[in-house]
């Protein structure tokens, strides 16, 4: 639209926020040690290569993608349902393809850079906190647990729209939280408790997650690191359970995912309070 | 072995396909964050980072929108 802007003589400036559409920034995926791997998948904007960069010793996972869309316009759209729903799927995915080939920290959604000196610069700032973090989740995947009260059980469309992946389905998730809203949240049954140790037993940490008001029938909630030999045994604890329980609670895990939310605390300013 | 995640089969079969509400609770509730703060202006500072805030502002939008409390 707006090309062929003379700027030879205002080079040190920063330029019009009103920027071509041909602009990009740096949009992060993950972070990692190794670099010496390919990925295939496009990033968040659905095209963009995804690429390593070098920063400070450690790989940064990025993709150039318009700054329009990701800088300028990134609030508005934040506020658009249908487009987040589309994008945290492509991130997710992209997370997920470098975490299958390598153990990264993963970054949380919508984290952008205007320059790669900003980025080596951040990254440079917290090298210590993001080394000891991969000391914590080397070897290791997340994997998330959910139960359910298994009294609500579900109709065949809460099913069906549960299942649902499509990135139509923005509405989808406000309707869910709309009607978590509404719910009374039960007492935490004991015996979860008991669940939960036999889990840590195959997990390098736990992290609890709070459960209220997040989805209808929700009761417990939690995340683990699970280090890849202990998989098995971890999963095969998870099933012993659902079968167990298949008349009062209904258990869902999930994985393996990058280690969300074991690196969430990570950054400056940024601990949110999580318990662990 | 596939690199996306998925439900675990624990019993029930046909439970293998992630729910949107999985992936946005990982990609924007967790995560590393670089630099704690919310939303940046762009003028002079170079890492802009929108959090959970934006997201909850939709949500309490449109429950309001639909006459929901």
């Amino acid at each position: 639209m707006a090309a062929g802007v003379k700027s030879r003589s205002s080079a040190a400036r920063k330029p019009p926020q009103t920027a071509t559409a041909s602009k990009t920034v740096l949009y992060l995926y993950a972070i990692s040690r190794d670099g010496n791997i390919d990925i295939a998948e496009s990033g968040v904007d659905g095209s963009s290569a995804i690429q390593p960069l070098a920063c400070s010793g450690l790989i940064c996972w990025i993709s150039r993608v318009s700054h329009q869309e990701f800088a300028e316009q990134l609030n508005e759209h934040m506020q658009d349902l249908d487009w987040l729903a589309a994008a945290s799927v492509r991130h997710q995915q992209a997370v997920a393809a470098i975490a299958a080939k390598s153990d990264v920290l993963p970054a949380r959604f919508a984290t952008v850079f205007l320059t790669p000196d900003s980025l080596e610069r951040h990254i440079r700032d917290q090298k210590p906190v993001l080394l000891a973090a991969f000391e914590r989740i080397t070897g290791c995947d997340e994997w998330g647990v959910k139960i359910h009260a298994a009294a609500r059980s579900e109709s065949s469309a809460a099913k069906q729209s549960r299942n649902k992946t499509s990135a139509r389905s923005g509405r989808e998730y406000l309707a869910r939280k709309a009607a978590t809203l509404q719910e009374r949240p039960e007492k935490a049954d004991p015996a979860f408790e008991e669940f939960a140790n036999a889990l840590v037993r195959h997990s390098r940490e736990a992290a609890r997650v709070a459960a209220q008001g997040k989805q209808p029938g929700l009761e417990w909630q939690a995340s683990f690191l699970v280090p890849r030999g202990q998989r098995e045994a971890f999963l095969s604890t998870t099933s012993q359970y659902a079968e167990r329980w298949r008349d009062r609670h209904r258990i869902e895990c999930t994985g393996p995912w990058p280690p969300y939310s074991f690196v969430a605390s990570l950054g400056s300013g940024a601990a949110r309070g999580r318990k662990r | 072995m596939s690199t996306q995640p998925t439900v675990v089969a624990l019993g029930s079969a046909d439970e293998n396909e992630l729910s949107l509400v999985e992936i946005l609770d990982h990609v924007l509730n967790s995560g590393i964050v670089l630099q704690g703060s919310l939303v940046i202006s762009l003028a002079g500072v170079d890492l802009i980072y929108v959090g959970l805030s934006a997201v909850i502002t939709s949500v309490e939008t449109a429950l309001h929108g639909s006459g929901k409390k």
